[in-house]
């Protein structure tokens, strides 16, 4: 048997076509050794059917001279009857001579006469099946009379039917043996091909599922053997079909997950990432490319390429100029650089740049389908710039708010050295100032490091179960002096319970001392300052209410930034670092909560402070040591 | 003597220019923001203003734009200023009698530089670091 076989992987995941053909060229075959086996009994039984044949035609022949023993017994009557007188001897010669008549098979003549009777001849066989006639014969010279008895061959017919029957008989006995084997040898032959069509069918009517079974287990066939190798070839085929689908599908999973993944990736960059193809062609660009340049599906989409075409004539002619910044094979002119960046500013005034909007680099795409593809990356900077200004603004704002006292401090230092201040009044004034500039340059310096502190991370912030009775009782302590000074009244209502709340005690004071600060600072005397505490289930919500000068609403947003101040005439000479609230927004934020101003212009401010309450366990566990804090009033 | 309007929201500043100027028999007028220097400046002759550039209502830029045209008797005008960007303000102030003082400054020294603005004979002599004075590097004068 030979095996040809072709494989033949279209494209992944599609229909594998296997292609395979057999043949059988050393088998004569069942099918010529069952026509030989089928000649050899169709020569037999035409054998057979000479010889019945043959027989029939003699059986008719014995019929008819059975049929013709009358008239034959009349000649024979006749003829003896002619010769009954003659002598002994010629009657013996007579009867040997009707003996051997055909049809006769014995025949005996019985005289009685004058010496009394006299048999001649023998009688026929006992038994025999032929026919037997008899007649009464007289003499013609009258003196005898004679009794001819013939026995007539009816065996002649019988037994050649006999003999033809037989050898008949034997002929088809011989041809049904023959037969018979060559049938059991076909059958020995073709037994492959029939478990091979069951197997098939079986196979089709989803029966078997598995090649394996499918094979024969009794290979003593080169039909079987042939159909075992096949199903061999076929096995191996599909394990290898398997094996290239795995591959494939392990290779498909790959690629479209790196795919995926990197355009997750591509799009979760701030940078902006588009491919040029020609002239100004976009073929590719991510989410920031995409914002940054108003790059969207729908504009401009070309059907053929399914790609966008650049339209802002700015951006083009910047492409161009970079483009042209390269030599044919794509490499940067003089330069070992392999690209070049390109600045968008907003349109200035009076034709000037104005403020850098974004940058754009253009490299060369290495490999790429044409010389003009280029892979433009645009970053937006305006969250750089305007951390660099924030930076900037607050260097600026630092570097004022430190000069002020220092210029206070060096004036003044110069003042009390000079001879022409020499009187005690002058050098008082000289020395209060440098101490109260100091104190405020030192504050000013603490709130600065507060800030930093703050800003660089939330790290140091500790979290535990804060007491806020306790705390707000420990801050008006600590202002009630300052409040006492200025004849300002200061009250502290809480209700009978106080939830607690989760954050960093210290932080937490310094938020209360702020709040409590600018209010005596911005209360005129006489006036009155009260903190309360509210709480729901969500929230406890701290207010500190001054009747002091209000802030104007254009201020209300403006105030918690750093180094915002009101310039107004009433505030004028009320020192401050522009810092406080700054820091107090920016701990309630790392607390949770929020904070908020309510104020009207010459009635008073309320600013108002929401914590998140601890859980109720929290609560639980270190509520004992509230109940024994003193009340402040 | 001359007169001199001193244009500054911080009053311990103002407080201790005024001392010194004063001092040195100059008459001095203070002013707590950009509005009520210029007010100053048109009621009466002046000789000289010393103005803070970050002030409410009106700040020291506008306030030195507007002052030689307010006072014609107005000999020059010191910018004392904690900004940092005083390039930028000089930019603003193209006019050659208006100098720039960054702060901290020495009261002496500035004393010295506005009697060199005043008095003729001193200012035929060059102050020395052009327009931009280094009044916070030199020490007090006696």
């Amino acid at each position: 048997m030979t095996v040809e076989k072709t494989v033949t992987t279209t494209n992944p995941g599609a229909t594998t076509t296997v292609a395979s053909s057999s043949r059988f060229s050393d088998s004569p075959g069942a099918i010529a050794w069952f026509g030989l086996v089928t000649v050899a009994i169709v020569l037999a039984a035409a054998i057979g059917a000479s010889f019945a044949s043959h027989a029939v035609i003699r059986m008719r022949e014995a019929d008819r001279s059975a049929q013709s023993a009358p008239a034959l017994m009349n000649v024979l009557s006749d003829a003896v009857r002619a010769r009954l007188d003659a002598s002994q001897v010629e009657i013996q010669r007579m009867l040997g001579d009707l003996s051997r008549v055909p049809g006769v098979e014995a025949c005996r003549l019985t005289i009685r006469g004058t010496g009394g009777e006299a048999t001649h001849g023998a009688a026929g066989a006992r038994g025999a099946t032929g026919r037997y006639l008899r007649a009464e014969l007289v003499g013609e010279s009258g003196g005898r009379t004679a009794l001819l008895e013939v026995w007539f061959s009816a065996d002649g017919g019988v037994s050649a039917m006999a003999s033809t029957l037989s050898a008949g008989g034997m002929v088809g006995a011989g041809a049904l043996l023959v037969f018979g084997l060559s049938f059991a040898a076909f059958r020995r032959a073709v037994r492959p091909i029939t478990l091979i069509r069951k197997n098939l069918l079986d196979y089709q009517r989803g029966q078997e599922t598995t090649l394996g079974l499918l094979a024969l287990r009794q290979a003593d066939n080169t039909a079987a053997s042939a159909w075992n190798g096949l199903l061999s070839s076929i096995e191996e085929m599909q394990r290898e079909l398997d094996v290239a689908r795995c591959r494939q599908i392990v290779s498909d999973v790959a690629r479209t997950r790196q795919l995926c993944s990197s355009q997750d990736i591509l799009d979760a960059l701030p940078i902006g990432v588009v491919e040029l193809r020609g002239e100004a062609e976009v073929s590719y660009w991510n989410y920031s490319a995409g914002r940054m340049l108003g790059l969207s599906a729908e504009s401009g989409k070309d059907g053929k390429s399914g790609s966008v075409s650049l339209s802002d004539p700015g951006l083009l002619s910047a492409i161009e100029r970079l483009r042209a910044a390269f030599a044919p094979d794509g490499q940067l002119a003089g330069d070992t650089l392999n690209h070049v960046d390109h600045e968008i500013r907003a349109p200035g005034t009076d034709g000037t740049p104005g403020e850098l909007l974004s940058v754009i680099r253009l490299t060369p795409i290495a490999g790429g389908e044409q010389r003009g593809d280029f892979v433009l990356m645009v970053q937006d900077v305006s969250q750089l710039i305007d951390a660099e200004r924030s930076r900037d603004s607050f260097i600026a704002h630092i570097t004022h708010e430190l000069r002020t006292p220092l210029t206070n401090i060096r004036a003044y230092a110069e003042t009390l050295n000079e001879d022409l201040f020499d009187d005690e009044k002058t050098r008082r004034e000289c020395y209060n100032v440098i101490m109260s500039e100091t104190q405020r340059l030192t504050r000013l310096v603490e709130g600065v490091l507060s800030v930093s502190a703050i800003e660089a991370g939330a790290s140091k912030f500790e979290r535990a179960p804060v007491k806020l009775d306790h705390s707000l009782r420990q801050a008006v302590q600590d202002v009630q002096a300052n409040a006492d000074a200025r004849s300002i009244d200061l009250a502290l209502r809480l209700p009978s319970k106080v939830p607690l709340v989760m954050g960093d005690r210290h932080r937490l004071h310094q938020v209360w001392i702020n709040l409590l600060g600018n209010a005596i600072k911005y209360t005129p005397a006489k006036g009155s300052v009260s903190v309360t505490l509210q709480s729901d289930e969500r929230v406890v919500r701290v207010c500190v209410c001054d009747t002091g000068i209000g802030i104007a609403p254009e201020h209300h947003r403006n105030i918690f930034e750093k180094f915002y101040r009101v310039e107004d005439p009433t505030v004028e000479g009320i020192e401050g670092t522009g810092l406080g609230l700054a820091i107090t927004k920016d701990i309630v934020r790392m607390h949770g909560g929020t904070i908020g101003v309510e104020s009207e212009m010459g009635r008073g401010s309320t600013f108002f402070v929401e914590l998140p309450r601890a859980r109720e366990s929290v609560g639980a566990a270190a509520g004992e040591a509230v109940h024994g804090a003193n009340r402040h009033r | 003597m001359a007169r001199i309007v001193i244009a500054e929201d911080q009053a311990h500043i103002r407080r201790v220019l005024s001392m010194w100027l004063t001092r040195h028999q100059h008459e001095v007028i203070e002013a707590g923001n950009g509005v009520a220097a210029l007010d100053a400046l048109r009621k009466m002759p002046v000789d000289l203003l010393i103005t803070d550039v970050n002030m409410p209502v009106m700040d020291g830029i506008e306030l030195t734009r507007r002052a030689f045209e307010a006072c014609p008797t107005l000999r020059g005008v010191f910018v004392v200023t904690s900004r940092c960007d005083q390039a930028g303000i000089l930019d603003q102030l193209t006019d050659p009698r208006v100098r720039i003082y960054p702060k901290p400054f020495s009261p002496s020294q500035l004393l010295q530089e506005a009697q060199g603005v005043l008095e003729p004979a001193a200012r035929d002599a060059p102050s020395g670091n052009g327009r931009v004075a280094a009044a916070a590097s030199g020490g007090p004068s006696s």
